[in-house]
């Protein structure tokens, strides 16, 4: 891999947002392609955090941290993205099922799903079943993905899944599932389509509910 | 005599050996960071039930745990029967049965701790101070700001346990720290100890030996 790519992750990986946008700018000035510098340095880099988180090797701080030097990069690099008038490769509502207020890992796989080529909208927490039916209506995306964090607010993706049911919507999208307490045997069983255990994982299901895997 | 065990979080040790007055002999504590991780929470529990398993000679194993992030789904004893509250977490049981039907604090923008959170688990201050070894303070400050920036109070479960005190010192501190909201909500012992009653009751779920623990075998939600 380009040095320069490798510093891009390395700077994730140790938490330096300053040297993330520097390496960024650094790998377009030596003309690497800027999808090559998303999926080998940024990507690549949130990757490592992803996987650390999971094995409880680092906390939400540190992912946090990560996700700013990301940010840092993704700043860098967006107006390029934009003026090659990259396609999106399809169109993500995510939100926060209502009475839940985490959005820390909501937010991350947002990042991954941006950085993997969707359109994302962000509909934030706490965000009621009718809001996710507004959405659909709005943006015509086609994936639908609720995040769950506590084990307390599980009933209310079943019910805002029934809610889209309900609406006559359903047809139209493909939801996906993710949290701590989410497992694909649930998700399945609730009516949903799709899930991720964690932020990587979630953009390759997503990719397969659109048939781009 | 009957024999019985009991696998529990840690966060429940004060209420277990010092309210309920348990043996200590009789408990097993796993650590209360586990919460973090259901699936590494299930492999440890299921562990520790297969190693009561080998020894044969238990009537029934007491967990010490909600539904817990589903951590609990699919755990099986093929030789003991398994009682656990009928609850989806820690908080519920530590606020008692009094608010076990409908919970009379809103839980959605409460940051819960007990006596157990506090001498076990991980908060804001400790975060903090963690973070501090890794970053500077306005960056480790605004990690756990980002945190816990959808919480507006921080509520101390008091079960009258023997740190109450020094608890109430520690979160008005941090509350005070982080710029929220302090309230305590007095707690009970009710639920925990209706686990080890010998009567059928709707606040916990009894699972006979070969079979697994269900998410649908909880009761979510208010």
């Amino acid at each position: 891999m380009m040095s320069v790519l490798e510093d891009i992750k390395n700077s994730i990986v140790t938490y330096k947002p300053a040297k993330t946008s520097e390496f960024c700018q650094q790998a377009l000035d030596e003309g690497i392609d800027p999808k090559l510098i998303l999926s080998e340095g940024l990507i690549a880099g949130m990757t490592v955090i992803g996987e650390k988180f999971k094995l409880n090797k680092i906390y939400v701080p540190e992912v946090l941290i990560a996700a700013k030097c990301t940010h840092a990069g993704l700043h860098i690099l967006k107006p390029i993205l934009a003026a090659a008038k990259a396609v999106a490769i399809g169109k993500i509502v995510l939100g926060t099922v209502k009475d839940d207020l985490h959005d820390i890992g909501k937010n991350l796989v947002a990042m991954m799903l941006e950085g993997a080529g969707f359109e994302v909208i962000n509909l934030g927490v706490n965000v009621d079943p009718e809001k996710f039916i507004e959405a659909i209506k709005e943006y015509k995306p086609e994936i639908i993905a609720i995040s769950s964090l506590i084990t307390s607010t599980l009933p209310n993706v079943e019910s805002t899944i029934q809610a889209i049911i309900d609406s006559g919507l359903r047809d139209q999208v493909k939801i996906m599932v993710g949290g701590a307490p989410v497992t694909e045997e649930w998700v399945l069983q609730i009516g949903g389509d799709g899930f991720g255990k964690d932020a990587t994982a979630a953009v390759d299901a997503a990719k397969k509910l659109i048939g781009v895997a | 005599m009957q024999k019985n065990k009991i696998i529990a979080c840690e966060v429940f040790k004060e209420e277990l050996l010092k309210g309920l007055e348990i043996s200590l002999e009789t408990c097993i504590f796993l650590p209360q960071e586990l919460h973090r991780t259901p699936d590494l929470l299930k492999v440890e529990l299921q562990k520790q039930i297969d190693l009561l398993d080998q020894q044969g000679d238990l009537d029934c194993i007491y967990l010490g745990y909600g539904l817990c992030g589903n951590g609990v789904v699919g755990l099986k004893s093929s030789q003991s029967k398994i009682i656990i509250p009928k609850s989806e977490d820690c908080i519920s049981v530590l606020l008692g049965l009094r608010h076990a039907s409908k919970c009379h604090v809103n839980r959605t923008t409460s940051y819960f701790l007990s006596a157990g959170w506090i001498a076990y688990g991980s908060d804001g201050w400790k975060e903090y101070q963690r973070c501090l070894e890794l970053f500077d303070h306005e960056t480790a400050y605004w990690c756990i700001k980002e945190m816990i920036k959808y919480y507006e109070t921080f509520i101390l479960i008091n079960n009258g346990m023997a740190s109450y005190l020094n608890d109430q010192v520690y979160v008005q501190k941090m509350s005070k720290f982080f710029g929220l909201n302090y309230e305590e909500v007095e707690g009970s012992l009710d639920w925990l100890a209706s686990m080890f009653k010998d009567v059928n009751s709707d606040t916990k779920i009894l699972v006979e030996p070969g079979i697994s623990i269900q998410s649908n075998m909880f009761t979510c939600g208010d």
